[in-house]
């Protein structure tokens, strides 16, 4: 691959509507490490709550306008989210298999579409991100990023690289935190009793703060943290690695 | 809320229930930890696996031919075989083998496909007695309760829950109950006299091999070798797709069922029955009859969910998932219960007997890590999901915000502007940025978790700011 | 056979496989599976069988000869004060030993079962009095600590599965690493009676509590006795 100079930045909705501020933090990581960045206007949401509730047709058409975004410029698409990435990589290109106008490019789209950390650790091939914190974190893997992507070593050994953190274990951190999606509203039960077995395993661990990749789990399992009135914060990666040393 | 479906009532009052918790977080640890080191340890595991699942992919594509040789071996070797389409012809078969040789006794080995079927009614009905004969199936049956994993049926059962049964319904006395090996020698002594004077023997059937007629069944208390053995007759249900093409297919099999379901290298009898007693053995049953059912199977096999049929019911999908874990088998209601009980109940029944089952799930994936043979259970939910809308299945509001919110997606202008309204409308519940009360349907959200306001200004319009800046 | 049934069980699935979405079906048969490496090398083929037997709560012996052979089967009948036994016929070390046992003046039961009638409870009843059970064994298997008994004319299935006590008498040469190998070895094991069964340890369950306990319904005890 040639040197990479620019990318393009998918912050993805819940990242834009709640997190603002994980957005330019991953904006000001990936310009310090030099590269130009973008964030193409217009987009919204990948679609995949559309998929994952039923609603293919409404999927496809998230799809399809996301890549019509996405493909304007052929730089590197990084998003700061394990589960949209993995929409884009493996479903787009099964959603629009049978699109004339659209396999080809959503492919095309897939080749070079990137989580965060991965782009970091498996693309840049970067070590360590300068960055400084305190205090002890952990790291809860969430179920796209880890499963779908491989996504679990590279945020780890990233918050291994950053002054004055210590990293602790957490049991069960592949375990999915309950949130699904409309799983949430549609299974309030299920997923209740699910998170509230993660917030135990989190307020066992010791962390005082909890990391993660993907901010639909973040906020889900702030939100049981913060019901608790638990101490612990949550922070998505890019929080973490955004402050400079 | 009443609006929450049935599944997630019954979930809620599984998860309250303390006990029937630390039992599944304990036997469903254990047994993902047996898995997980008996994976690690077997040589080529993940070429194994992908092997297994080639030659199940095989085996369906041309199942008829495979189901064909199997009939042609069983038959030369002296057994009957039946074709049973639907549930109520594989029990007619039964009933009428039992009841023409005035049968009085079947014992059972155990088999999911009978309580599909539902087999063990209709024999009492015929007025034949049935006993169920492994441990956990026969503490089920003595206490008209259904079984909760595919696996350990009664992990919702205690030692004090065995004893109490045991004294109340079968008379035992204090040293009889007095630990679980004093339970399990006691329910020997009593289900040996019943193996040896049965009539019947009902088993399932693990793998059938196309090549020689052979009929596996797997058990770790010898009741399945027993069950095909004491009796004179023996008769085998056999769901179609346990078909395997070969012995050497068998085996690889084999390799992975004990490791993936217990962490056992392998089951404590691996039990092969080909043919009836042949002429000069000295024992074994002198008739076996194998009754092929399809029931919804071929109709599951034409379409999306077909790969369903590749499982080898090690039931490590069911120890894995975090819904199960969480909530049990009974919450499913179903015969098979865990993600793949939510693929094969509604594909084999049809989404109405089932319509809570494919919702029942994050999609987290750990199901499909996990098996033996990779079967992609989160699509075959997300296909399940996607019938369901179709038939206008599911509640309305869900459908709505859906489509309503795809609606705003792809038109960023009028998105941005729900977004402001939305932020607008929300400033004042939220305090310190969260909300802990939102009305339903968001009340299902709030009623464990507070619920984030969105910021003020979305990363939209900083980043646009920050842009006009440079 | 219902001919009509079966003809229409066979269309609708030959309908069906060809319609259905089978992810990865095109392809052939892929043939027999192809180990990278032995599971176990032949010098440590008894330690590793030894090894995961005792693992299961399997006792495994080792004589240098049959004579050895006989004289542990004859103490593990002993230490169960066992009167009267069941035992494969046709196997040599297995008729050594009992006709050891036999002149120690205990009982060999008949095995063989009539097909019908009263006949056959009697029998059955018989046989289920017997404390020990002694069988040959086709293989043994080192990756499992399994051993694989075909029957036959002569070999039982009961004796291995109604006594509570069953000792294996089985030559050293007859382990193999794998059921992989034994397969290989002898290809038509497992069809060549109407009932081949792999033995993995002693009878269990783990049905109350995830609590094991031994001896269910099948033998509490396995014992192994190794010649050679």
């Amino acid at each position: 691959m040639s040197r990479i100079t620019r990318v393009q930045l998918f912050v993805t909705c819940l990242v834009d509507a709640f997190a603002p501020r994980t957005g330019l933090a991953v904006v000001d990581l990936l310009e310090r490490l030099g590269l130009e960045v973008e964030c193409p206007d217009g987009l919204t949401c990948c679609g995949q709550p559309q998929l994952n509730g039923g609603f293919a047709m409404e999927a496809a058409a998230l799809a399809r306008r996301t890549v019509d975004l996405l493909t304007v410029d052929d730089a590197p698409v990084i998003v700061p989210s394990g589960s949209c990435t993995d929409m884009i990589v493996h479903q787009y290109p099964r959603l629009l298999a049978d699109d004339a106008r659209y396999a080809e490019r959503a492919r095309q789209l897939a080749s070079r579409c990137y989580e965060l950390s991965q782009f970091l650790v498996d693309v840049l091939g970067l070590e360590v991100v300068d960055a400084r914190g305190t205090g002890h974190v952990a790291y809860h893997a969430s179920c796209h990023g880890l499963r779908g992507l491989g996504v679990r070593r590279q945020p780890e050994q990233l918050l291994d690289g950053v002054d004055g953190l210590t990293r602790v274990p957490l049991s069960e951190a592949d375990v999915c935190c309950g949130f699904g999606g409309l799983f949430a509203v549609k299974m309030p039960g299920v997923s209740g009793a699910m998170l509230q077995r993660k917030l135990d395993a989190i307020e066992a661990s010791g962390a005082d703060t909890i990391v993660v990749t993907d901010l639909s789990c973040g906020l889900h399992i702030a939100g049981g943290l913060r019901r608790r009135g638990s101490r612990v914060r949550v922070v998505h990666l890019a929080d973490v690695l955004g402050a400079e040393p | 809320m009443s609006q929450a479906p049935a599944f997630d009532r019954r979930a809620a009052a599984a998860a309250a229930d303390a006990k029937l918790g630390e039992a599944l977080r304990f036997t469903t640890g254990r047994l993902q930890a047996g898995r997980a080191a008996a994976l690690a340890e077997l040589p080529d595991a993940d070429a194994l696996r992908d092997h297994a699942r080639r030659v199940r992919a095989h085996t369906l594509r041309h199942l008829g031919r495979y189901l064909d040789q199997f009939a042609v071996q069983v038959e030369a070797l002296g057994g009957t075989v039946h074709w049973a389409t639907t549930a109520a012809d594989a029990v007619a078969v039964v009933v009428e083998i039992a009841t023409r040789r005035a049968a009085r006794l079947v014992v059972k080995s155990k088999s999911m496909l009978s309580e599909e079927i539902e087999l063990n009614h209709a024999l009492e009905q015929a007025g034949i007695r049935v006993v169920e004969t492994d441990l956990g199936e026969f503490i089920v049956q003595l206490a008209r309760d259904r079984p909760s994993h595919i696996i350990t049926p009664i992990v919702h059962w205690t030692r004090e829950d065995v004893a109490v049964l045991f004294r109340q319904r079968l008379g035992a006395a204090e040293q009889d109950v007095a630990d679980i090996p004093a339970m399990t020698a006691f329910a020997r002594r009593l289900l040996r006299r019943e193996f040896l004077a049965a009539d019947i023997g009902v088993s399932g059937v693990n793998f059938g091999v196309a090549s020689t007629g052979s009929i596996v069944t797997v058990t770790n208390e010898g009741n399945g070798r027993l069950t095909t053995t004491t009796p004179p007759l023996h008769v085998a249900l056999m769901g179609i797709e346990r078909i395997v093409p070969t012995v050497d297919d068998l085996e690889v099999m084999l390799r992975l069922l004990a490791r993936s379901a217990t962490g056992q290298k392998l089951s404590v009898y691996t039990n092969i029955v080909t043919g009836p007693r042949r002429d000069g053995e000295v024992d074994g049953p002198r008739e076996l009859h194998v009754v092929l059912v399809d029931n919804g199977r071929s109709t599951l096999l034409a379409g999306e969910l077909a790969e369903i049929l590749y499982c080898i019911r090690c039931g490590a999908c069911l120890n894995i998932c975090p819904v199960y874990q969480r909530v049990g088998g009974h919450t499913y209601d179903s015969v098979y219960p865990g993600p793949l009980g939510s693929v094969l109940t509604p594909g084999l029944h049809g989404l109405a007997a089932a319509p809570d089952l494919p919702q029942a799930s994050t999609l987290c994936g750990a199901c499909r890590d996990v098996c033996p043979v990779r079967i992609d259970i989160p699509r075959m939910l997300v296909a399940l999901r996607t019938s369901s809308v179709q038939q206008g299945l599911g509640p309305g509001w869900i459908r709505l915000g859906v489509k309503a919110h795809a609606w705003l997606a792809s038109r960023p202008r009028a998105y941005r502007a729900a977004l402001r309204a939305v932020g607008v409308a929300s400033a004042p519940l939220a305090r310190q940025g969260w909300m802990a009360r939102l009305p339903w349907p968001l009340s299902g959200w709030t009623a464990h978790r507070d619920f984030p306001a969105p910021a003020r200004r979305p990363f939209s319009a900083l980043w646009a700011e920050r842009r006009r800046a440079r | 056979m219902n001919t009509t049934e079966r003809e229409r069980m066979r269309a609708a699935l030959d309908r069906a496989s060809a319609a259905g979405f089978l992810p990865e079906a095109a392809a052939p048969h892929p043939g027999r599976f192809v180990q990278a490496a032995d599971t176990v090398a032949p010098a440590v083929l008894i330690e590793r069988f030894a090894h995961e037997l005792e693992s299961l709560a399997g006792h495994v012996h080792r004589a240098p000869d049959v004579e050895a052979a006989v004289a542990i089967v004859k103490r593990i009948a002993d230490d169960h004060g066992t009167r009267s036994f069941l035992a494969w016929r046709d196997d040599d070390l297995v008729r050594e030993a009992s006709s050891s046992l036999e002149r120690d003046g205990l009982v060999q039961k008949p095995q063989n079962v009539a097909l019908a009638g009263p006949e056959r409870v009697s029998s059955l009843a018989e046989i289920g009095t017997c404390a020990l059970g002694i069988t040959g064994a086709d293989f043994g298997l080192a990756d499992t600590g399994s051993v694989v008994l075909g029957c036959g004319p002569g070999r039982g299935r009961l004796a291995s599965l109604l006594p509570p006590v069953h000792v294996v008498m089985i030559r050293l040469e007859r382990i193999v690493a794998s059921l992989a190998h034994a397969l290989a070895a002898d290809p038509t094991l497992a069809s060549r009676g109407s009932n081949l069964v792999v033995i993995t340890g002693p009878s269990r369950t783990a049905d109350i509590e995830f609590t094991l306990s031994r001896g269910v319904h099948g033998p509490r005890e396995i014992h192994v006795v190794v010649v050679g």
